[in-house]
C-alpha cells in the first residue's frame, strides 16, 4: 500500500479517539472551514514514551551494527 | 482565467460527490479532505501550474478514493452499519420536535404492554386449558390494536366497528358449545389469530394524522387507509419485519432465561414462581417491543428483507420439488395420510407468505431480473403441489364424506389456488415485460381480505355446520 495525503485523516481521527490530539473546526485565512488539530498533554507524554522507546531501539541496533561491522573488520585485519 | 474558475469548481464538486458515495466518509470528513485539496491546489497554482494541472496533481497526492475510504472504514467501522438508535432525532438535530411525540408513543406502548402482561397473567391463573386456548389472542392483540388506534388517531366510527367485530368473535369462540375433543375448536382457535391480525391491519393501514392532512391538501385519496393498496402493502411489510424481530428477541430472551434458570438451579432456588411471573410479561412484551422497533426504524429493517427472501425463495423451491416427488411416488393419492394433506396446506401458506413478503420487499420500479423468474418457478412449483393435494383431497372426500377438517383443508386449498394461479399469470406477464410490477403487487393486496373472510367462515360458520364436533 502506498502512503497518500488522504490517509493522514483516518490516522488523525485515530489519535483523536485515543485522546492524543483534540480537533475543532475553525476558519482558515482564506475564509474556508478548516479543522485544527492540537496535541494534548496525554498525547505529548505518549509521544515522549514512543520517542524514548525508539531511542532505545535505535541505540541497541546501533550497538549491534557496530559489533557486526567490527567482527567483520577484525579477521580481515588479521589476514592482512 | 475567469472561465477556468467554474471548471475547477465543477471538478472539485464531482470529486466531492464521488467521495460522499462511500458510506465510511461523512460530510465532515469530506469537508476536511476538500480543505486539504484546495490548499494544495492553491500552493501549486502559486508556483505556476494551471488550475486543472494543479487539480490533477492535488487529487493524485490525496490518493485513490477507494483506498482512502478503506482507511476511513478501518478507523470508523461503525459507520458501515446503520445506527439503530432508540434515542433518535435529537442526535442529528433534525427531528427535535418529533422526539417528544415519539417518546410519548413509546411510553403509551409500554403501558399497554404491561396491561397485556397483566391480562395474560390473569388468564393463566384461570388454569383451564380450554379457556386459555380460546382467549389467548384476545388478551394480547387488542392492546396492540389500541396502540395503533391511538397513534393513528383512528376515527371512532372505524374503531367502533372493529370493537364490535372483535366482541362478536370473542363471544362466539367462548359461547359456542364446542366438543373439547372435536376438530372444530382446533380449527376455530388456529384461524382466530389470522382473522384478528387482519382486523388489526385495518387500524395499521390508517394514515398517520399528518399524512392524512397532507393527502387532503394535495387532493390525493383521502378515504380509509385500508382501502389503499400501498397502505395494505405497508401492513404486509410490517408483519414480515415483525416476525424477523420477534424471532431475534425470542432467541435472545430464551438464552437469558435459560442461563438464569440454570444459575437458580445450581444455587438451589426454585425458579418456578419467577417463570410464572416473567413469562406472561415477556411474551407480549417481546411482541410489543418488536412492533415498536419495526415502526420506529423502517429503513433499517428493510435492508434485511430482500436478502432473506432471496435465500429462502431458492431453498423453498427445492423443498417444494422434494415434497412433490415424495407425494407422487409414495403410492396412490387416495391413500395419502390426512395429516399430510393438512401439512401440505401449511406448506403452501408458508410459500404464499414468502411470495407476499418478497413482493413487498421488491423495488416496484426495477426491471424484471433472474430473481423474478425464480419467483415464477416458486409459484409454479407451489401450484403443482397445490393441484396434487387438491386431487388427493377431492378423492378422499368422495370416498369418505365431509368432515370439518377436510372442509377447512379443501376451502383453504381453493383460496390458495386462486391466489397462486393469478399471481403466476401476472408474474409471467411481468417477466415477459408485458405489464408493470404494480399489477402483481396490487393483486396481492386485493386478495388479502379473502383470507380474512375465509378465516371468519372457519371460526364462525364451520363449527355450526359440523355441530361443534
Amino acid at each position: 500500500m502506498q502512503w497518500t495525503d488522504g490517509m493522514l485523516y483516518p490516522l488523525l481521527h485515530r489519535l483523536e479517539r485515543n485522546g492524543w490530539v483534540t480537533a475543532d473546526w475553525g476558519v482558515s485565512d482564506t475564509g474556508r472551514k478548516r479543522k485544527h488539530y492540537v496535541l494534548t498533554p496525554a498525547g505529548r507524554s505518549e509521544l515522549e514514551t514512543r520517542r524514548s522507546q525508539w531511542t532505545v531501539v535505535a541505540e541497541t541496533l546501533g550497538k549491534v551494527w557496530a559489533r557486526v561491522v567490527g567482527a567483520f573488520r577484525t579477521p580481515v585485519g588479521a589476514w592482512a | 482565467m475567469a472561465e477556468n474558475l467554474p471548471t475547477l469548481e465543477t471538478s472539485i464538486a464531482s470529486w466531492r460527490d464521488r467521495l460522499r458515495r462511500h458510506s465510511a466518509i461523512t460530510a465532515a470528513d469530506a469537508a476536511e479532505l476538500e480543505d486539504n485539496l484546495r490548499e494544495r491546489i492553491a500552493d501549486l497554482t502559486a508556483v505556476g501550474l494551471d488550475e486543472d494541472e494543479a487539480f490533477l496533481v492535488a487529487v493524485k497526492r490525496l490518493g485513490n478514493i477507494d483506498e482512502v475510504s478503506a482507511e476511513f472504514a478501518r478507523e470508523h467501522s461503525e459507520r458501515l452499519w446503520k445506527q439503530l438508535a432508540l434515542t433518535d432525532g435529537a442526535a442529528d438535530g433534525t427531528e427535535v420536535a418529533g422526539t417528544d411525540t415519539r417518546r410519548r408513543g413509546l411510553l403509551v406502548l409500554l403501558g399497554l404492554a404491561v396491561a397485556a402482561g397483566l391480562s395474560v397473567r390473569g388468564l393463566v391463573t384461570v388454569n383451564d386449558a380450554a379457556v386459555i386456548l380460546r382467549n389467548a389472542f384476545f388478551v394480547v392483540l387488542p392492546f396492540l390494536a389500541a396502540y395503533f388506534a391511538w397513534a393513528r388517531r383512528v376515527p371512532a366510527r372505524i374503531s367502533g366497528v372493529l370493537v364490535v367485530l372483535t366482541a362478536v368473535l370473542a363471544l362466539a369462540v367462548n359461547l359456542y358449545p364446542f366438543s373439547l375433543e372435536g376438530q372444530t375448536i382446533v380449527l376455530a382457535v388456529t384461524h382466530l389469530p389470522v382473522l384478528l391480525w387482519l382486523l388489526l391491519g385495518v387500524l395499521y393501514a390508517q394514515r398517520p394524522a399528518a399524512d392524512a392532512a397532507a393527502a387532503g391538501l394535495t387532493g390525493a385519496s383521502s378515504g380509509p387507509g385500508w382501502l389503499d393498496p400501498a397502505r395494505r402493502m405497508d401492513f404486509v411489510r410490517f408483519t414480515g419485519e415483525l416476525l424477523v424481530y420477534l424471532v431475534l428477541i425470542a432467541i435472545g430472551g430464551s438464552i437469558l432465561l435459560g442461563i438464569t434458570a440454570a444459575t437458580f438451579g445450581i444455587v438451589g432456588v426454585d425458579f418456578e414462581p419467577v417463570i410464572e411471573w416473567v413469562m406472561p410479561f415477556a411474551l407480549p412484551g417481546a411482541f410489543f417491543v418488536a412492533a415498536w422497533l419495526v415502526e420506529a426504524k423502517k429503513d433499517v429493517v428493510e435492508n434485511i428483507a430482500p436478502v432473506l427472501t432471496r435465500v429462502f425463495t431458492s431453498l423453498t423451491i427445492l423443498m417444494l420439488l422434494a415434497v412433490l416427488v415424495v407425494l407422487l411416488t409414495s403410492g396412490p393419492l387416495t391413500e395419502v395420510d390426512r395429516a399430510l394433506l393438512i401439512l401440505m396446506d401449511a406448506i403452501l401458506v408458508l410459500v404464499l407468505a414468502l411470495v407476499l413478503y418478497t413482493i413487498s420487499a421488491r423495488d416496484p420500479l426495477a426491471a424484471p431480473d433472474w430473481f423474478d423468474r425464480l419467483q415464477l418457478v416458486l409459484v409454479g412449483a407451489a401450484l403443482a403441489v397445490n393441484t396434487v393435494a387438491l386431487v388427493a383431497m377431492l378423492t378422499r372426500i368422495a370416498d369418505d364424506g365431509w368432515t370439518a377438517n377436510k372442509t377447512m383443508a379443501l376451502g383453504l386449498n381453493l383460496v390458495l389456488l386462486v391466489h397462486l394461479v393469478r399471481t403466476g399469470w401476472l408474474q409471467l406477464g411481468f417477466v415477459r415485460g408485458r405489464r408493470g410490477f404494480a399489477v402483481v403487487e396490487r393483486w396481492q393486496t386485493t386478495y388479502l381480505p379473502v383470507y380474512a373472510a375465509w378465516a371468519a367462515v372457519v371460526v364462525l360458520v364451520l363449527p355450526v355446520v359440523f355441530s361443534f364436533e
